[in-house]
């Protein structure tokens, strides 16, 4: 496992950074922006914000899990919004992993090294994802995410509508907060026509089975 | 300092009469109108340069109240824009399948970045600031000239004819921070001038495509919309001017 801090994009460098813990240098060093897999980001997405709305800004955290990258490895990052930079738009601080195929993310990485104005965010950010759950919804989609079985496609721990990549997700986002997706609603797209045809042919069968007996009856 | 937002509009006004910044505010040339209907446009450019600002007051919305650093490829709603000329004429654009980006680089060089957003596209708006400008981080080994590098690369890619024009954001804080009108309109020429030739000759063989730059300011309204109007006219009239010049060589 290798991981990385993902930096506030404070200064609005061209650039974003990133961090083991003792060197800071360009993300794109640590992930070649060619082989950067389609939708990946290195922040939340501006739906989520927008859903949100910046009193439970705090709350959120945007993971995602790219299997079979670079051959065999996983892509797994999660990020939170980490106040404002200099134009006071939301900047976020994020944690990068490239995994083994089995590999779980470890949440290890010390806050220590972060800059001042960045080590209180990674300090919650490490303390959530080390937590045991306890009514941290968000934090519980990350843990999921990060169990998914070893050949799941492109996934993130929250629906998106907006997203120029589809993703697999277990949780969405509604108006009371984060809600785990229904069985129905994870039935991927194909598998939902494949049983609404088979209720649809048992149905019928039932119906003329009834009319059958029905009319042995009469 | 003339902090007034009029005031600062008034400036406006007056830095595009001036020659080498606004001598581009030409007349509507008969055919922009049915030119520009139905047209895809990409909007790219570095961070924080109003990549968000702009897509907003295209779909005649106020700057977001939520404002964030883009960190993903995110798809827009297609929307019409309806821009109304000074004329009374009305211009409609259509917005389809528009993708906000980031603008670190990261973004600009990863294949579903802003490749993706400029593939279709038949005018590309790039946009940076006032200070890029007078920074001028569009000379080489700068960010700017890097993007229009990337972009002499990628126009071979792109859709055949695709226009570019830059727009010089947040101008209105540049007028603001002056006092002497006179003295800014003959350094905003100086600078304009050089970024013309630096974009032209980085875009060689393509520079055709280029439409020109113009200054603008997302923020106050009444210069986005006179600017936009300078915009949509300086489009119109570079394309036309090649067409003339095809037809005649």
């Amino acid at each position: 496992m290798r991981a990385w801090w993902v930096l506030p994009n404070r200064d609005q460098r061209d650039d974003l950074l990133a961090s083991d813990g003792k060197t800071t240098l360009p993300l794109r060093k640590v992930l070649d922006p060619r082989l950067r897999p389609d939708g990946f980001s290195h922040g939340v997405p501006t739906e989520l914000l927008a859903k949100c709305g910046p009193e439970g800004f705090a709350q959120i955290l945007f993971a995602q899990r790219f299997s079979g990258w670079d051959g065999d490895k996983v892509l797994f990052s999660v990020a939170t919004p980490a106040g404002t930079d200099s134009s006071g738009r939301v900047v976020y601080l994020g944690l990068l992993f490239i995994l083994g195929p089995h590999e779980r993310p470890r949440f290890e990485l010390d806050e220590a090294a972060l800059p001042e104005e960045d080590r209180a965010y990674g300090r919650v950010l490490i303390r959530r994802m080390r937590g045991a759950g306890g009514g941290d919804a968000w934090a519980q989609s990350v843990r999921e995410l990060s169990e998914l079985p070893a050949d799941s496609g492109p996934a993130t721990n929250v629906a998106l509508e907006r997203s120029v990549v589809r993703f697999h997700s277990l949780y969405a986002l509604g108006t009371g907060g984060l809600i785990r997706k229904t069985f129905i609603g994870r039935i991927p797209r194909i598998g939902a026509i494949t049983l609404a045809i088979l209720l649809a042919v048992v149905g019928a069968w039932l119906a003329v089975r009834t009319g059958v007996m029905t009319w042995h009856f009469s | 300092m003339m902090p007034m937002a009029l005031t600062t509009f008034r400036v406006f006004t007056l830095l595009t009469s001036f020659p080498g910044v606004g001598e581009h505010v030409i007349r509507l040339v008969k055919g922009a109108l049915e030119w520009w209907a139905g047209k895809k446009i990409a909007v790219i450019g570095p961070t924080a340069s109003g990549k968000d600002s702009f897509l907003a007051r295209l779909q005649n919305q106020e700057i977001p109240s939520i404002h964030a650093n883009s960190p993903m490829g995110e798809r827009i709603k297609s929307f019409d824009v309806k821009l109304a000329l000074s004329n009374r004429q009305v211009v409609d654009i259509t917005c389809k399948g528009v993708i906000n980006i980031g603008g670190e680089t990261d973004y600009r060089d990863t294949p579903s970045g802003w490749l993706a957003v400029c593939k279709d596209a038949d005018v590309i708006f790039y946009v940076m600031t006032v200070n890029d400008l007078s920074g001028k981080r569009y000379l080489k080994g700068r960010r700017i000239r890097q993007d229009f590098e990337w972009l002499q690369t990628e126009l071979p890619h792109l859709k055949q004819g695709v226009l570019i024009h830059i727009l010089i954001n947040k101008i209105d804080a540049k007028i603001e921070s002056h006092t002497d009108c006179q003295a800014l309109g003959e350094e905003l020429a100086q600078e304009l001038s050089a970024l013309d030739r630096t974009v032209r000759s980085v875009l060689h063989p393509y520079e055709a495509r280029y439409t020109g730059a113009t200054l603008i300011s997302m923020k106050n309204k009444q210069i986005y919309t006179r600017a936009i109007n300078i915009v949509l006219r300086s489009v119109y009239s570079a394309f036309h001017e090649t067409v003339k010049r095809r037809k005649a060589g």
